[in-house]
């Protein structure tokens, strides 16, 4: 394995992530050098999330997407192939599409008109003959397009990097969570489409703020997002307090932080008690008539895994996002100190209008630049950035202590997984630990098959459950 | 008085010109499907699609003099190439 130490004043970056102790230097949140680093060891290599095949149901649609810092284009082709292109014209760099989406034969460079079909090739030079006199392949000059793309069941995701592995290796233990993200609520696969547009907005935090802390940081809730049971934004109205969870309430199970430290997915999820999907409860008391859909919906989910153990239904899909059947959750790092947050959100593909639009209230009333839940955590998350960048601030190292030492495991429950208390900070130290070795990784040789998690690394997995 | 900005107006103006080599600017963005033009090496067009942004149009050679062989090819003509619509 390829050691790259790099220097930050006479500190290895190894020395910034001290995972045996739970202590994380606030350098690898405001470095620039660091975060330079990122977007090359990280983000060129990583398996992104691009989008959503019902974004572009026809020939010819397209919508513009990104991967770290750089515009793509998700475009569906005239013999309906799906692809990923950068968005710059090979000339002289021009961006080729300037709509965030639409339907189009080509993306004509408005700088010099070069054109290009929508399967990426070169097909108009103006002067070609006149000027190039043959001299240029236009073959040689198509856009650039991603080293790998999937579609998994309806999702789009790609690399940069040829030598990563499958996307479905990439997932491991998370695949079968994933697949089911993208299931309609009757169970069945490629059952949704996403609401159109895409959120959008800037806050001003490093990524790694909101995309290492998410479905990582259950501490946060009882403090941060108290005031929301209060506003009862939920669609159950004031009932219950406003506390929707437990109305919620399936059948018996125990909650943990669950992650695959070696490849950095995780999420909060659930192991049940006994095969199957719950009973639906209603909860939608203030939207008549959207109760009796979903339930419906669960009744045909019910006989599809009457037999089958589930495991959780959210997943952090290392590095920047967080895939949940109503809303997809994106941290696309636009400079050290600023994020670009992206929401979609998914809905049955096949729900009445009515159903669609009452779930897209709620999900406005709930996330996004203006939903509540995420006013209260940007704020924690802007202001924590801000005051981490000071001199002597940077001294002072972050606490990653929560439940370390403390992992178990349950291959019965959870092939695969680690697990831990369901307030811990397991998630994130295996972010870290993920992030440390993209970061020392001289390509995806050093770091696929997967490199065991080290005793020594704060992840020790103690013992199987029940004998914790 | 002219300033040194007018100077540069007019020479890009000048190159523009020099660039479309006629008289006539035909806007070709909504030129619809069917439609003849006349392209500047001498052939003779039908738009077979237009993607509408005014830069170039998907067209099939009708007329080509000077090199028969490409009668009945598609290919794409760029706008200053376009120099007259004839149907
Ligand atoms: S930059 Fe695109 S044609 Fe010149
Ligand atoms: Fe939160």
């Amino acid at each position: 394995m390829t050691a790259l130490v790099r220097s930050y004043g006479d500190r290895s970056l190894r020395s910034l992530v001290d995972l045996d102790r739970g202590l994380v230097s606030r350098e690898i949140y405001v470095n620039e050098d660091i975060y330079k680093m990122e977007l090359e060891q990280v983000y060129t290599r990583a398996w992104l999330f691009i989008g959503h095949e019902s974004q572009v149901p026809n020939p010819g649609d397209f919508v513009v997407s990104r991967m770290g810092e750089e515009e793509v284009i998700l475009v569906r082709d005239r013999k309906n192939e799906l692809h990923v292109f950068l968005n710059t014209c090979r000339h002289r760099g021009m961006k080729v599409c300037r709509y965030d989406d639409g339907n189009t034969l080509v993306f004509t460079c408005p700088f010099h008109g070069w054109s290009y079909d929508t399967d990426g090739r070169l097909v108009g030079v103006p002067y070609y003959d006149a000027a190039y006199k043959g001299d240029m392949d236009k073959s040689e000059w198509g856009l650039p397009e991603v080293a790998q793309m999937c579609n998994y069941y309806g999702s789009v995701w790609a690399t940069w990097d040829k030598g990563a592995p499958s996307f479905e290796d990439y997932l491991g233990p998370y695949a079968d969570m994933a697949r089911r993200v993208f299931q309609s609520t009757d169970g069945e696969d490629n059952g949704v489409e996403l609401f159109n547009p895409v959120y959008k907005w800037r806050i001003p935090c490093n990524w790694k703020f909101p995309g290492f802390s998410f479905d990582g940081d259950r501490a946060h809730g009882a403090m941060t997002h108290r005031s929301i049971n209060v506003a009862a934004i939920g669609p159950q109205g004031d009932a219950n307090g406003g506390n929707r969870s437990p109305l919620l309430a399936p059948f018996p199970y125990t909650d943990y932080e669950m992650t695959v430290p070696e490849l950095g997915h995780g999420g909060h999820n659930a192991i049940y008690d006994q095969p199957g999907v719950a009973p639906y409860k209603d909860t939608w008391f203030t939207e008549p008539g959207i109760d009796d859909y979903y339930r419906e919906q669960r009744e045909k989910k019910r006989e599809k895994y009457k037999d089958k153990y589930i495991v959780g239904e959210t997943a952090h899909i290392w590095p920047n996002v967080n895939i949940q059947p109503h809303r997809i959750l994106i941290w696309h790092p636009h400079s050290a100190g600023v994020t670009e947050s992206w929401r979609a959100y998914p809905i049955d593909r096949m729900a009445p209008q009515f159903v669609k639009d009452a779930q897209r209230r709620y999900m406005m009333r709930y996330g996004g630049p203006c939903g509540l839940t995420e006013s209260d955590d940007m704020e924690n998350w802007n202001y924590a950035s801000a005051a981490s960048t000071g001199t002597v601030a940077k001294r002072f190292p972050y606490n990653f202590m929560m439940g370390a030492g403390h992992a178990f495991k349950d291959e019965e429950g959870a092939p695969g997984m680690t697990l831990n208390y369901e307030v811990a900070e397991e998630n994130q130290r295996s972010r870290l630990r993920r992030w440390l070795e993209f970061m020392e990784a001289g390509s995806w040789e050093d770091i696929y098959p997967v490199n065991p998690v080290s005793p020594s690394a704060g992840q020790a997995v103690k013992a199987e459950r029940g004998t914790v | 008085m002219s300033t040194a900005s007018d100077a540069e107006e007019t020479k890009s103006e000048a190159i523009a010109d020099s660039a479309v080599r006629s008289k006539k600017v035909i806007m070709i963005t909504d030129l619809p499907e069917g439609s003849q033009v006349r392209l500047r090496n001498g052939q003779i067009a039908e738009v077979t699609a237009n993607p509408r942004d005014g830069g170039w149009l998907f067209v099939k050679i009708l007329e080509s003099d000077a090199d028969p062989s490409r009668v009945g090819t598609d290919d794409m003509a760029f706008c200053v190439d376009v120099i007259d619509v004839i149907k």
